[in-house]
């Protein structure tokens, strides 16, 4: 258990709290940029602020407070102009910085008012547009390397997830909720749908991996990283383990990203939590699909955006693939999970390490220090795992094997099964599969 | 106490806070009398058939933690 105070202090991000100071200090992905292609002015709420997000009719994107300054109207149904956004009831003019640039009817020559609305600076990377809330001036946007990594495909989930950024977070930091919210459970409900045997019948659908993931452990490890964290599970085949192995977890990128499966693979994602307020998270599944440098992956202009059913049409949630699964334990545990109540136990070791960081690097910028991941000028490439991937060794690509196999149906375990790139997807599979099988069948031939 | 010392404790009290379903039998650092500027590796011996390893920097992070069975 954590103090109150504590709670309060890890979990609030509204202007001016500990925690509130610290996410300002990272460019935080606010929307899918083809949210704008199809509908140019959007209102957002991040960190607790109301803003509008636009674009405006030279393609420029701005981020300004959401209230015009002359009537207090809602810029959400303002009119994009050439170099801003306009109120949509007297046509006030603004920039990107938030200064209102005209106000027509008002006579000219118009003298500067000094008011302005809120302006923050906003960019594109990887098909998502990312905000910078903080002091100027702006760090660098950091290219953490699925947003750019070459010859793939990508597709954005958004789900807005009515519980505090931390929940999210935290479940990243523990390496064996999976056991239960993705073994057991799945188990349970795949046979209240009495579908346990059609969608389970192969022994690599990731429920019966996952149920593994609690027996025989024998260590449980969180080490801080240059960019976050790492933790995993070391097994024991004395304790019960099928063999004597290490299974490393999704990578934690400091503060609010996750990393499943390696850059590369022919499946692996971001799981990004941007807090909307305390009590809401905006929640970004951000998937790429990556070929090996003999298979060539579809060109992509644009990278599209879904929105998964979290419930289903009788309001019950849909618990049959892994992301719903997580997401419902984290609303479960209140919008703000009481902390002071909590009672962890001994697999909660790599939580209280993500605890420790985040506390650690809040106190950084109460000093007046940069935090972690605060970058002047960011690297082309960021590899938040430490390295590169190792296309000599595809087996080991991906973690969860199930998940390069989404042309032989384990798309259905997973959140991108509702994604609008899927079928592309299984192609690609397939098409990297078959590649392998050749590899191997060469390599076996030039051996024999 | 050294500073080091402290902070330390500082630091192991609030990861032992955080995980009261453990009853410590014993703890022990090495080096034994960390100075300010020393890194430290606590062990926590806890009941049960298994102890803690947490390894303290010398600015206070944690920079790692692990129980391992014994």
């Amino acid at each position: 258990m954590i103090t109150a105070q504590m709670n309060e202090r890890l979990t609030r991000v509204g202007p001016g709290t500990p925690c509130g100071e610290l996410m300002r200090r990272y460019w935080i992905p606010i929307r899918p940029y083809a949210q704008l292609l199809e509908k140019p002015v959007v209102k957002v709420r991040i960190l607790g602020e109301d803003l509008i997000l636009y674009r405006n009719k030279k393609g420029g994107l701005g981020l300004i407070g959401d209230r015009c300054l002359h009537r207090l109207v809602d810029l959400q149904y303002g009119i994009p102009d050439d170099e801003g956004l306009r109120c949509p009831y007297h046509g006030w003019l603004y920039g990107d910085t938030g200064q209102c640039l005209e106000r027509p009817m008002e006579g000219k020559p118009q003298a500067e008012i000094k008011r302005k609305l809120k302006g923050y600076p906003v960019r594109e990377l990887g098909g998502l547009i990312f905000a910078y809330m903080g002091p100027l001036p702006a760090p660098d946007l950091a290219r953490w390397d699925l947003f750019v990594w070459p010859n793939s495909i990508r597709q954005i989930g958004i789900n807005i997830i009515p519980c505090n950024w931390l929940q999210c977070q935290e479940n990243t930091g523990d390496p064996t909720h999976g056991a239960y919210a993705h073994g057991h459970l799945f188990e349970h409900v795949l046979r209240q749908k009495g579908e346990l045997e059609q969608r389970s019948s192969d022994t690599l659908h990731t429920m019966y991996q996952r149920k593994k993931v609690g027996i025989g452990i024998k260590e449980i490890y969180a080490n801080q990283t240059e960019h976050g964290f790492r933790k995993g599970v070391r097994y024991s085949k004395a304790l019960g383990a099928d063999s004597d192995k290490e299974q490393e977890h999704s990578t934690v990128i400091f503060p609010f990203y996750t990393q499943t499966g390696h850059t590369g693979a022919p499946r692996s994602e971001y799981q990004i939590r941007v807090p909307i307020d305390d009590t809401h998270t905006y929640h970004i599944a951000y998937q790429c699909y990556a070929a090996p440098p003999d298979v060539e992956a579809p060109p992509q202009d644009i990278v599209p955006w879904y929105q998964p059913p979290l419930f289903d049409d009788k309001g019950e949630p849909i618990l049959d693939y892994v992301l719903a699964q997580d997401a419902i334990v984290w609303v479960a545990q209140g919008p703000i999970a009481d902390r002071t109540a909590e009672l962890l136990g001994r697999t909660d070791i790599p939580i209280v390490v993500l605890r420790q960081q985040l506390e650690e690097q809040i106190r950084r910028v109460e000093h007046g220090l940069e935090p972690m991941n605060f970058f002047h000028e960011s690297p082309a490439m960021i590899h938040p795992t430490g390295s590169p991937p190792d296309y000599s060794n595809p087996d080991k690509l991906n973690k969860h094997a199930f998940r390069k196999y989404y042309h032989k149906g384990f798309a259905n375990d997973d959140v991108d099964r509702y994604g609008p790139l899927i079928e592309t997807v299984k192609d690609l599979h397939r098409s990297i599969e078959e590649f392998e099988l050749k590899r191997k069948a060469e390599h076996t031939h030039e051996h024999a | 106490m050294p500073a080091g010392r402290e902070l330390v404790n500082s630091v192991l009290q609030s990861v032992l806070d955080q995980l009261p379903t453990m009853e410590v039998k014993s703890v022990s650092f090495s080096p034994a009398n960390p100075q300010e500027g020393e890194d430290v590796i606590v062990r926590i011996e806890v009941k049960g058939a298994y102890y803690v390893l947490c390894e303290i920097l010398s600015d206070g992070r944690l920079q790692s933690a692990r129980v391992v069975e014994s």
